[in-house]
Formats: C-alpha cells, sequence, structure tokens
C-alpha cells in the first residue's frame, strides 16, 4: 500500500490532492493520513513546512524584528499542507 | 478467528524474518522475553529503544549484528523504500481485510467542496478563475478603498499638519529649520505614505477573506502546474504567495524547497512578486494618470510581476539552471468555510500593523535623510532655505536622471524617489510628498480652531463612509460617484502629473506607466537584499541587485519607447 502510494505520487504528472490520492488508491482520506505521516516520519516524503523559525523580519536590515517565519502575518494563514518525495540533491 | 494472527510480509522479508527468528531462539535471554517474530519485525523496523534494551542482554550484540546484516540485505533489495517494507505488507494485509469485509454503501451526493474544487482548480478553468479572483480583489482594494485614502489624505495634510505646525509656532521654533524638519521631512514624508493605509487594509482584508475561505490553497494548488513547466518545484509558489505581502518572509520562506537549485531560482523570482509596498506607488500613479481604470491598472502590474517572474523562471531553467525532473507534490486541502471576522480582522491587523511600524522606523528615518540632503544647499543659499533643485538630494538625482530619460522620468523629482526607494518601496511615495509637496506646506491654509478642524474630520469621515458604498457597484463599471475623481485629486497629485508631463515632453501617462513597471522590477528593498544575502549567498544577491536594476531599466524604457513610437499616451 505504501509502495502503491509512493508510485501514485511519482508517476503523476502535477500537483495531486490528498483528496484524488485517495480516491485513486481507493482508500478513506482517514486512513490515508497515518500512511502519510509514517512516510514523513520515514523520511521517504518532506514536508513543505519545516523551515528554521530564527529569522528576523527584514534580515536585520531594519529597525524591526519579528517571530520568524511561522509566526509572520505574511506568510498566509491558509496555505495547504504540502508534501513531496524526498530529493538526494 | 481463532489462533495466531501471522501476516505474510513476502518471501523477502519473510525470509530475513526467519534470519532473525533463528537468532532470537539462541539466546534464552532475549527468548523468554521477547515473542521472536514480533522481536524480529521490530528489530527490522528500526525498534530505537529495543536495539537499548538487548545490549545489556547476553547475545545482545549478535542478534542486533543480524538484525544489521538483514537490513543491509533489505536495503541493496529494496533501496530507500527498505525501511517501510514491513508498514507496507502491515498496510497491505489491512487494505486487503478491509476490501474483504466492509461494504461501502454508495452516496450520490458529492461533498460540496469537492464539487467546487472540481471547477476552481480544473487544468483549463483553474487559472482563468484564480485571475479573475485577484482582478475583483484589487478593483476592490483600490476603488473601494480610494475614498478613504482620500479622507486620510484629507486628514494629514489638513488638521494634521496644521496642528504640528501650530505647535512648533507654540513652542518658539515657528521661524527656524525645526519647522521644515516637522512639516517638510516628518509630516510630508510619513503622512505621505500612511496615507496608503486603508488601501492595504483593503488588501489584506480581500487576501484574508481569500485564505481563510480556503480558496488560496486551491490557487497554490493551480499555480503548481505553472512552476512545474518551469521545471521548478510546485512548492515554489508558496513562497511567491506570501511575496505579495512581503518579499523578506518570501526570501526566507525558499527554505521549505529541497534543492538549492530551486531555492536560489525562487529566491530570484520571488522579488518580481508585487509586496504590499509597492502598492502605494501604484495607487498614486494610477490615480493620477489612469483614474478611470485603476484597479485594471493596479492588476496589470501585479499580473506582470508574475509574467516576468515565469518567463525569467522558463529562461533561468534552460541556461544557468538546466531543470531536474521537478518532485511531484501532494498538497492537503483544507475544505471550503465561511471566513470568520475575527480571523479575517486580525490577519489584516497584523499585516497592516508592519506598515504602519514600518512608517514610524525605516520610512521616518529615510524621510528625515532625505529632509536633511534637501536641506543642504550645494550652490548658494543656507541650511534649510535651498530650493530642492539646488540642495544635495537635488544634485545627487540630477546626476543621475539622465540615466532614467530614454524612460519619459528623467527628472530629479522621479529619480530621487526611485534612489531612496532602494531602501523601501514605501519610500517611493513618502519622498515624492517631499519633493513635489514641498511648497505645498501648511503655512499656505488658513488657520482653524481646533473644534473646527475635529468636526471636519467627523463629517468627511461619514462622508467618506457614504462614498465607499456609493463606491461598490464600480467594481460592475457603475460609477455612482459621478466622477468625483478628478476633484478628489490633490496637489501631490498635480505636481506629479506635471513634473512626468514635462520630463517626458508630453507623454505623462506613459511615463507614468513605464515608472510603474520600473517599481515593480528594481529592487524591493535593502531588507530583501539582506534576505539574498542571507539565504542565497552574496554572489546571487549581487547577480539580483544588478540583474533586476537592469531589467527595470531596460522593461522601462521599453514600455516608453514602444508607446510613444505607436502613438500611445
Amino acid at each position: 500500500m505504501l509502495e502503491r502510494l509512493l508510485s501514485s505520487l511519482r508517476e503523476a504528472s502535477g500537483p495531486i490532492s490528498v483528496d484524488d490520492l485517495s480516491n485513486r488508491l481507493q482508500v478513506e482520506r482517514s486512513a490515508l493520513q497515518p500512511m502519510l505521516d509514517l512516510l514523513v516520519r520515514k523520511g521517504l516524503l518532506t514536508e513543505g513546512t519545516d523551515v528554521d523559525t530564527d529569522v528576523a523580519c527584514c534580515g536585520g536590515a531594519c529597525a524591526t524584528s519579528c517571530t520568524g517565519i511561522q509566526g509572520c502575518p505574511f506568510v498566509a494563514g491558509g496555505m495547504p499542507r504540502t508534501l513531496e518525495i524526498r530529493s538526494n540533491n | 478467528m481463532t489462533g495466531r494472527l501471522v501476516i505474510d510480509y513476502g518471501p523477502d522479508l519473510e525470509a530475513e524474518i526467519e534470519k532473525m527468528e533463528a537468532a532470537i531462539e539462541a539466546y534464552p535471554a532475549i527468548r523468554d522475553r521477547f515473542p521472536a517474530r514480533w522481536l524480529a519485525l521490530e528489530l527490522l523496523e528500526d525498534g530505537d529503544d529495543l536495539r537499548v534494551r538487548l545490549a545489556g542482554l547476553v547475545g545482545g550484540e549478535r542478534v542486533l549484528a543480524a538484525a544489521d546484516e538483514s537490513q543491509a540485505r533489505l536495503q541493496a533489495r529494496f533501496g530507500d523504500t527498505a525501511s517501510v517494507q514491513i508498514p507496507n505488507g502491515r498496510y497491505d494485509w489491512i487494505n486487503a481485510l478491509v476490501r474483504e469485509t466492509v461494504t461501502q454503501s454508495r452516496t450520490d451526493r458529492t461533498p460540496v467542496s469537492d464539487r467546487i474544487d472540481t471547477v476552481v482548480t480544473h487544468r483549463w478553468f483553474g487559472l482563468p478563475i484564480f485571475l479573475a479572483s485577484m482582478w475583483v480583489v484589487f478593483k476592490l482594494t483600490v476603488d473601494i478603498s480610494a475614498v478613504f485614502l482620500d479622507w486620510v489624505d484629507g486628514v494629514m495634510g489638513g488638521p494634521i499638519a496644521r496642528w504640528m505646525a501650530t505647535l512648533v509656532d507654540v513652542l518658539g521654533l515657528g521661524n527656524t529649520w525645526v519647522k521644515s524638519l516637522i512639516v517638510d521631512g516628518v509630516v510630508a514624508g510619513v503622512g505621505g505614505i500612511l496615507v496608503f493605509v486603508p488601501v492595504l487594509m483593503a488588501l489584506y482584508l480581500s487576501l484574508g477573506l481569500l485564505e481563510d475561505s480556503g480558496y488560496m490553497a486551491r490557487a497554490a494548488f493551480v499555480m503548481d502546474r505553472i512552476m512545474r513547466r518551469l521545471g521548478l518545484q510546485g512548492r515554489s509558489f508558496l513562497p511567491m504567495l506570501v511575496g505579495f505581502g512581503c518579499t523578506v518572509p518570501a526570501i526566507y520562506a525558499t527554505r521549505t524547497l529541497q534543492r538549492r537549485r530551486d531555492r536560489v531560482m525562487t529566491g530570484l523570482l520571488v522579488p518580481f512578486m508585487s509586496c504590499g509596498a509597492r502598492l502605494p506607488v501604484y495607487v498614486l500613479m494610477a490615480a493620477v494618470f489612469f483614474p478611470r481604470s485603476r484597479g485594471t491598472v493596479v492588476f496589470a502590474m501585479y499580473l506582470l510581476g508574475i509574467l516576468v517572474a515565469l518567463v525569467l523562471g522558463l529562461l533561468l531553467s534552460r541556461t544557468v539552471f538546466r531543470a531536474e525532473a521537478p518532485t511531484p507534490l501532494l498538497m492537503e486541502l483544507p475544505p471550503y468555510r465561511l471566513p470568520t471576522l475575527r480571523s479575517v480582522w486580525l490577519q489584516m491587523w497584523r499585516r497592516t500593523a508592519v506598515f504602519i511600524r514600518d512608517a514610524g522606523t525605516i520610512i521616518l528615518g529615510t524621510s528625515l535623510v532625505v529632509w536633511l540632503l534637501m536641506a543642504i544647499p550645494t550652490g548658494g543659499g543656507s541650511f534649510s532655505e535651498v530650493e530642492v533643485e539646488q540642495s544635495a538630494f537635488g544634485a545627487v538625482s540630477s546626476a543621475v536622471a539622465p540615466a532614467l530619460s530614454p524612460a519619459g522620468f528623467g527628472s530629479w523629482e522621479a529619480t530621487g524617489a526611485l534612489i531612496t526607494g532602494f531602501v523601501a518601496k514605501e519610500v517611493v511615495v513618502s519622498s515624492m510628498s517631499q519633493v513635489y509637496g514641498v511648497e505645498d506646506g501648511p503655512e499656505t491654509v488658513a488657520s482653524a480652531a481646533f473644534v473646527a478642524d475635529v468636526q471636519e474630520i467627523g463629517a468627511s469621515l461619514f462622508q467618506a463612509s457614504a462614498d465607499t458604498l456609493k463606491a461598490i457597484p464600480s467594481i460592475v463599471g457603475i460609477d455612482l460617484l459621478d466622477g468625483a475623481d478628478q476633484a478628489r485629486q490633490g496637489s501631490l497629485a498635480t505636481a506629479v502629473r506635471g513634473g512626468f508631463e514635462e520630463s517626458s515632453g508630453g507623454h505623462g501617462a506613459l511615463a507614468g506607466l513605464a515608472f510603474m513597471v520600473f517599481v515593480l522590477l528594481y529592487t524591493p528593498c535593502m531588507a530583501a537584499v539582506a534576505a539574498e544575502r542571507h539565504e542565497l549567498g552574496a554572489r546571487w544577491m549581487w547577480a539580483s541587485i544588478l540583474g533586476q536594476t537592469a531589467l527595470a531599466w531596460g522593461m522601462a524604457v521599453l514600455v516608453f519607447q514602444v508607446g510613444t513610437l505607436m502613438g500611445w499616451g
């Protein structure tokens, strides 16, 4: 099942939503979620939110500071969780 | 079902499990504590805590060595996916069991969210829907908020400027350079940019509605396809979306990309997304030169930024950054929901607060530096009593101005504003307020009583609110304000129009458009430069500064020269 999941992702010609994947694999979305989490834990998928947060908003160039990427008001709040196959580069 | 449940993991895994079981059974200290098959499976699946426990038992080292050998063989057989072979077998077994035992009742009704998604994330309709949404956002932002912009402008240029001037007079500094510093430096500079707070609030409100509803996640999904065609990862669009708010966090957000090639390339393209700081420049110039279609013009600037990024991305991926196969992206799209007032308001306020905070720090600082440069005479005259053109600011700007003449805005005023724009884009408008509006101080305005001023502010706020409601139908082309735009244009607009008409030989609108293109494409701000150096390195930072400036100049010249040849503007 996990191999089929990874194959579906590798063979996708464009972006794929979790719902699409759920339909392709004929697996409930709720069942798919732990599989994705497992693949992230095993390092086969990477998550888009893995960002270091200790950066100043203005890179130290202006007299202001902020809480970093995760707390930044400009980092859009409604962004989807994104996962992709880990690249070796 | 009775008996022990045993999942068949296939011949390769079963062979290794068997070897492991044999190793475990050889040591009673281990065999008596753990079921052999369970332990074999756990060790093959990287049971780190078990490894610690086994290391202290007799035979533990031998069992662990056997586990390592088995894992090495599985690695050779299955490659990267070796570590998930056991859970894979388990999930296969569960899936087969579910298929055999669970009968799903077919539901004819597709969830509403899915039905909406089939349209908004459609391969062909998705992009036009995204563009149409953004067009509505900018129409709302620019057209509706313009009324409030005029109100804030009136308050800043009227009562506030008068109060500040009166305060300086009361302090006995009315005939000194301090009055010029306060009125021409602080009020003209910081006030000139704070005027645009309503526009930013409207933009962030609209974007907040789209984000909170779940649509922005779909926009990222739609844009992913385009990113892939450029050889970029789909995830590259997320920093670009952030770039519509501010370039600095957008550059830092490139850290989400796995490959350095993608990080550098996205970091170089992100500055072409129009950040909130550029919006005041667009709004001002569009209101001056394209008052009837300012919303569309502002939208076109945002679109042009995206197009430039796409074309440049395509070129870079064919030359400097040879395209490797982008990795496919899986997105977890949140369900659609009705935006909540609290969430949208908080988001809008937090973003606008950054702009206001900058007005009190970087813009105030730059305004004071600009005022100082404008107060220092280079020819005759004394400190703070000099024609701006004869000041240090005018001298530097005049020296650079000829380089911008082919773009139609080679005046020292416009050039000076662009030079200060290297610090931050908000400063472009505040500098224009200082250099164009410098003779338009409050001294010329008849003093009014404080109470009358407050009454005027209240009455004009009420009128602005009423006009805002009237402005809503303008989105569909119905003008209930009855062409009041022209009447509302202030002295800054008149001065800007006059200056651009003069520098362009009567092609003011074209020069204004070229100026907007220049502002869109050249270096966003010093903070963005620092972020580029931090994330991409000094070499790419310099490439970005020089490349953007050259591109900005080239595109602005192209717009003006082609437009003039074609007889536009």
